[in-house]
């Protein structure tokens, strides 16, 4: 006989998330069963995340930025445990405890409390975007920055400018995808909150430009991090053209070469030597010896640099090589 | 093409690719497989479920496909029920968590959905010992254990 006690707590939890707190504290009240389905620790960790935030998915898509906040959120005193393996002394009501900890912040008792706690809030805003303001700065200071917006977001979950702020971070980052998704939960969050849109179009049209539109072959690879495998083609064949000794390296002359196909004109060698020193620097060549050069990786790292920074000047840059720019295939 | 759905009771029933699409247990089998003339075995599901859950998928097979939105994963309002579903889920309550049980299983979500939010609306604003009345369930409590719930619950009632 199938009854409400006998579901998979998996079904339960469907049905319950439908429910207010109230309903979940009566069911409790009903019999051994219920109330034990009633604190599932799952069920609650999804209320959490569901009434003031996902906070594993918003550490997760920074950590795919590479901006790993994990450990400082694990190991904070300023944030209420999140986790049930973080919540001491509450065997079977771990994840119901996590939700009164954040039900507690999201509301605080006094009006005095609630008045310091925006101040505060407001105050470390300020200070992220100050880190942020010129640029994207070092890893432990995005890591700084993001990790304090989890501080502002634990007092106050229903900001979109938290998630606006993540999502640059993973901008500055390159994690274009992150990014958007992270705009998509703000804008669940408060859909009127104008920077969210702006940046949106930003990330978008990198989006757009890095992995083509209609038949354009995509400049990189889904995480950004690599040139796509139809660019990765193109970049050798052209290494290998400009690589005439054969060595493995490009040297300041090879290279020279190399830049005066994009740019129509000789470059000056302080120039070239910078380039190479950005990208490249000394490096091994296949007999041995250390050339001050680009290998094919150095190639690439810029290329996967420009195509983020202006999509269609790669484009522009393979057609000159005698590529099409947009299938990126030879002509 | 019509495909052959069995029940645990080994009675066959005949739907057409549409309908049985609509279970995502049998679209990714299908796609494994082939279409095929083959019954296909549903060892959870008896025949008076199946067939209602059949009817559900009938009606519904012309609704556009559901976008996936990520964050709006599980309903959190049950107050959107169309009249015809609210119709079809007006069943004894054996049926009702059988209905429950076969969608999970056959993962069709709308259903899925519809059973869970018929439920959380017969909990909904009810106290504990009206949802035993509604559900026919047993309290095996102590007036210890009952004390202490009621303080650990203190909590959510204040909100």
């Amino acid at each position: 006989m199938t009854s409400l006690e006998a579901l998979p707590q998996d079904i339960f939890n469907r049905i319950a998330l439908a429910l207010d707190v109230t309903d979940l504290a009566a069911l409790a009240l009903t019999s051994r069963r219920l109330c034990s389905m009633a604190r599932d620790d799952e069920l609650w960790l999804e209320r959490v995340a569901a009434d003031f935030g996902d906070r594993a998915l918003v550490v997760s898509l920074l950590a795919e930025a590479g901006v790993d906040i994990a450990e400082l959120a694990d190991c904070s005193p300023d944030l209420v445990p999140w986790r049930p393996a973080l919540v001491p002394n509450c065997r079977g009501k771990a994840g119901m405890q996590c939700y009164r900890d954040r039900l507690a912040r999201a509301f605080p008792a006094s009006d005095d409390e609630r008045l310091a706690r925006a101040k505060h809030g407001e105050s470390e805003i300020d200070q992220v975007k100050q880190l942020l303001r010129d640029g994207p700065p070092a890893d432990d200071v995005l890591c700084e920055a993001a990790f304090r917006l989890l501080r502002v977001q634990e007092w106050f979950p229903t900001s979109a400018e938290c998630y606006y702020l993540w999502a640059l971070i993973c901008f500055m980052r390159n994690a274009l995808f992150p990014a958007l998704q992270l705009l998509d939960i703000g804008q669940a969050v408060n859909s009127d909150f104008g920077p969210l849109h702006e940046l949106r179009a930003e990330v978008q049209a990198t989006v757009d430009g890095v992995f083509g539109s209609g038949n354009e072959t995509p400049l990189l690879n889904p995480t950004c991090s690599e040139p796509s495998s139809q660019l990765t083609a193109a970049l050798a064949a052209i290494f290998r053209r400009f690589d005439c000794d054969r060595d493995g390296v490009l040297s300041a002359k090879e290279l020279g070469a190399l830049i005066r196909v994009t740019n129509g004109q000789p470059v000056p060698p302080a120039a070239i030597s910078q380039i190479i020193h950005t990208f490249g620097g000394p490096i091994q060549t296949h007999n041995s010896r250390k050339v001050a050069g680009w290998d094919l990786r150095s190639l690439c790292s810029f290329y996967v640099a420009q195509s983020l920074q202006d999509p269609q000047e790669t484009r522009q840059d393979l057609e000159k090589f005698g590529f099409d720019p947009q299938s990126l295939k030879k002509r | 093409m019509a495909i052959i759905l069995r029940s645990s009771n080994d009675e066959d029933f005949e739907v057409s690719l549409e309908v049985a699409n609509q279970s995502i247990l049998i679209k990714n089998l299908l796609d494994d497989i082939g279409t095929t003339s083959d019954p296909i075995p549903l060892p959870n599901v008896n025949s008076k479920v199946l067939k209602k859950v059949i009817e559900y998928c009938e009606h519904h097979q012309h609704d556009p496909p559901i976008i996936k939105d990520e964050y709006d994963d599980v309903p959190r309002r049950s107050d959107d029920i169309p009249p015809w579903d609210e119709q079809f889920m007006k069943v004894d309550q054996e049926m009702l968590f059988e209905i429950l049980l076969a969608s999970n299983y056959m993962d069709i979500k709308p259903l899925l959905d519809l059973g869970c939010k018929t439920v959380a609306n017969m909990i909904r604003g009810k106290s504990a010992e009206e949802i035993r009345t509604m559900f026919n369930i047993k309290n095996d409590f102590n007036e210890e254990e009952l004390a202490q719930i009621k303080r650990e619950n203190e909590w959510a009632e204040a909100h």
